[in-house]
């Protein structure tokens, strides 16, 4: 159905704001507990199939196996390598805080030190000539007094040569 | 094709104000767990297919299901999503098995009312051009058509109150339940006034929580349980979703929905048939109006039907002896908790809430604003 | 696993969820919106087949389904159906509390409209009382165009 072109058209503009105060639950509490007090990536493994999990999972995706005990926790990085990366170069709003992106803006999965295991996280390096697979890649922390026991207490991962 | 659904096992978390230790996929990993140990079953290998309920807006995300197939061994496997109220999701999941496509099929619901502020998503559910801005929300609404309810039928605030301190009561024999009390009409009257006739108990309180139930051919349900629940009928309904397009006093819907599950289960007379009913009341009014709708007391006389005493936990017809929504149950997870209570009570394993001897339940669930839809189930053993 | 993590904090993670929305509301509504905008008038729908008439407007009749296309002009003139008077805050309120909030038959329509109801002594609240449209001074094309909804003073 095609509009009269002589009818003005009416829009609503409305915006939707939700507060959120998510519970993390356990045990992604107690890794952030311990991103927040020592700087410490932990990652755990599913004692059936061996598969890695980090954060830590209360259980196997995959088999449904418990394996939340934390004396089998593995702290893992903060050094790594890249698996692969994505450069952000549109803005967009933010739907978390309602701010425009800051571009550009770059992400990878970095499988860190310690265990096969892939964080996703920010890279410092935003210039795609400078960012390949298989290089190295170091977790950059907040301030202490900054931090707030959420996955931003990492600020990024920076390149580094070894 | 089958022929009958059966309900093996029914699972709740206990309700709380806030869980702050569960995050909304362990709530579903802590029902699954629960309901797949009372069924005697193996997550793995039994279950073909999750129909979970839940609701993106609550959740803070979109694809509210997608954490679910995690902690149920959902992947490689069928898994669907309602996100209107629980009570659907049981509707599917019985689908799912009529259709001869599944066996066996686990259905949850999990909703963490603490998380956000609900009235935004109350608001957000109302129609965008003609109403939202007007900040109406579900209480507003409410509070509107439980004063219809009383105009037109003489209903009082009273008979509303008697609804809190019957649930509350209830509530106490519930180990589930989040809030219990000794309450007198008084109370109830006097607490604080949100819309009026509505009052703070006369809503129901915000809560976390979660439920889970294993549905499953009769065959299997006959070799997994010596006790095992039948759907006997069921049937929804929907209403217009302007208040002003309905008669607010009258749930036309609920009508049709209950009647349509009478007749699949060949009820004639619900009143004397039905041994214990567990309904979806938001507010207290609407125990009253949807009493009216299952048909247990005729048009207007909800009122009479509470001050009678055959609601009460020891009359003739108890509602909602689990404690209600007044007793705090999230919404989603609503309806979903009347079909578990209900299985509870038809199964004998209700407790100190035990309806004794009984052998035919009716759960609802409804949903939107005023009630807009209603799912209701017959169930029985 | 609580009982292992008991004496520590829950953890939370904090944020929103904010959408931006441009919604258009189609032919009817625009026309509808304009004359309350322009002319400080409430139009509603008349089926051309079962003659019912809808408001707030829709382009389908919600008793027979026949398709609608045309406005019908009405008095701004109506009768309260029920009512509330608000008494709590929220964040998605447009009015301070206490306001009342009512649905409002207007004359000639068969469907009943949610607005507010201003200039009235909530106790005089009454399901029946007559009541017409108020339209604020800057109006911008939304269902805040109209003001209120007051009690009709003169009787007869």
């Amino acid at each position: 159905m095609k509009a009269k072109p002589q009818l003005e058209l009416i829009y609503l503009d409305m915006t939707l704001k939700m507060p959120f105060k998510w519970n993390t639950g356990e045990p992604l509490g107690e890794f952030f507990r311990e991103l927040k007090a020592n700087e410490k990536i932990y990652a755990n493994q599913c004692p059936t199939c061996g598969r890695n999990y980090c954060p830590p999972a209360n259980i196997c995706t995959r088999d449904h196996s418990r394996c939340n005990e934390k004396d089998k926790w593995v702290a893992v990085g903060p050094k790594g390598t890249l698996l692969t990366f994505f450069i952000c170069e549109q803005s967009f709003l933010i739907p978390t805080t309602g701010e425009m992106l800051e571009v550009p803006f770059s992400v990878g999965l970095v499988m860190l030190d310690g265990a096969p295991v892939v964080l996703q996280h920010c890279l410092q390096e935003t210039d795609v000539e400078k960012i390949k697979p298989g290089m190295r890649v170091e977790a950059v922390f907040k301030p202490k007094e900054e931090r707030k026991g959420n996955i931003f207490d990492i600020i990024h991962f920076k390149t580094i040569k070894e | 094709m089958p022929d009958r659904v059966g309900i093996v096992a029914a699972a709740m978390t206990k309700f709380e104000a806030a869980k702050p230790w569960q995050h909304l996929a362990e709530l579903v990993l802590e029902v699954t767990d629960k309901v797949v140990e009372a069924a005697g079953i193996s997550l793995q290998k039994d279950v073909e297919s999750i129909v979970s309920c839940s609701q993106d807006h609550w959740d803070g995300r979109t694809i509210s299901s997608m954490p679910i197939p995690d902690v149920t061994c959902g992947h490689l496997k069928d898994e669907s999503k309602v996100a209107d109220d629980g009570a659907y999701a049981v509707l599917y999941g019985a689908m799912h098995i009529l259709s001869g496509d599944h066996k066996l099929v686990l259905v949850v619901s999990h909703c963490a009312e603490s998380h956000t502020d609900g009235t935004i998503i109350e608001n957000w559910s109302i129609d965008h051009i003609f109403t939202r801005m007007l900040g109406l929300d579900y209480t507003l609404a409410a509070a509107m058509q439980a004063r219809r309810y009383m105009d037109k039928y003489g209903i009082t605030p009273e008979q509303f109150a008697k609804v809190v301190v019957k649930n509350k009561g209830n509530a106490k024999k519930n180990p589930y339940a989040q809030d219990s009390a000794t309450l007198s009409v008084i109370d109830v009257l006097k607490s604080q006034m949100l819309a009026d006739p509505i009052t703070v108990m006369d809503r129901k309180p915000v809560s976390d929580g979660a439920c889970a139930m294993i549905l499953a051919t009769e065959e299997i349900a006959k070799k997994l349980t010596d006790k095992p629940v039948w759907i006997k009928g069921a049937g929804n309904c929907y209403d217009p979703h302007f208040l002003g397009d309905r008669e607010l006093a009258d749930c036309d819907a609920l009508e049709t929905a209950s009647k349509k599950a009478y007749k699949m289960a060949g009820i004639k007379n619900p009143v004397k048939e039905i041994d214990v009913v567990e309904l979806s009341e938001y507010y207290s009014y609407q125990e009253l109006l949807w009493t009216e709708g299952l048909g247990l007391c005729k048009r207007g006389e909800g009122g009479k039907f509470i001050d009678s005493g055959k609601t009460q936990l020891n009359g003739d017809i108890p509602v909602n002896p689990s404690g209600g929504l007044l007793s705090g149950i999230p919404i989603t997870v609503a309806g979903m908790s009347r079909v578990a209570e209900a299985v509870w009570q038809l199964q004998g394993r209700s407790g100190e809430r035990q309806i004794p001897g009984a052998k035919l339940a009716v759960a609802h669930g409804c949903g939107g604003i005023c009630g807009q839809m209603h799912c209701v189930l017959v169930l029985g053993n | 696993m609580a009982n292992e993590v008991v004496k520590k904090e829950p953890m939370f993670t904090e944020g929103y969820v904010i959408m931006p929305y441009k919604y258009s509301v189609g032919t009817l509504a625009s026309k509808f919106f304009i004359e309350i905008r322009d002319h400080k008038k409430i139009n509603g729908v008349k089926c051309p087949k079962c003659n019912i008439v809808i408001v707030p407007p829709r382009s389908v009749c919600i008793k027979c389904f026949n398709k609608i296309e045309d406005l019908v002009e009405l008095s701004g003139k109506g009768t309260l159906v029920t009512y509330t008077v608000a008494h709590y805050d929220s964040a998605v309120q447009a009015m301070k509390p206490p306001y009342a909030i009512g649905v409002i038959k207007l004359d000639g329509a068969d469907t009943a409209i949610t607005h507010f109801i201003g200039e009235v002594d909530f106790k005089e609240l009454k399901a029946g009382m007559k009541l017409e449209a108020v339209f604020n001074e800057t109006r911008n094309a939304n269902i805040l165009d109209i003001k209120y909804f007051k009690p009709v003073k003169n009787k007869g």
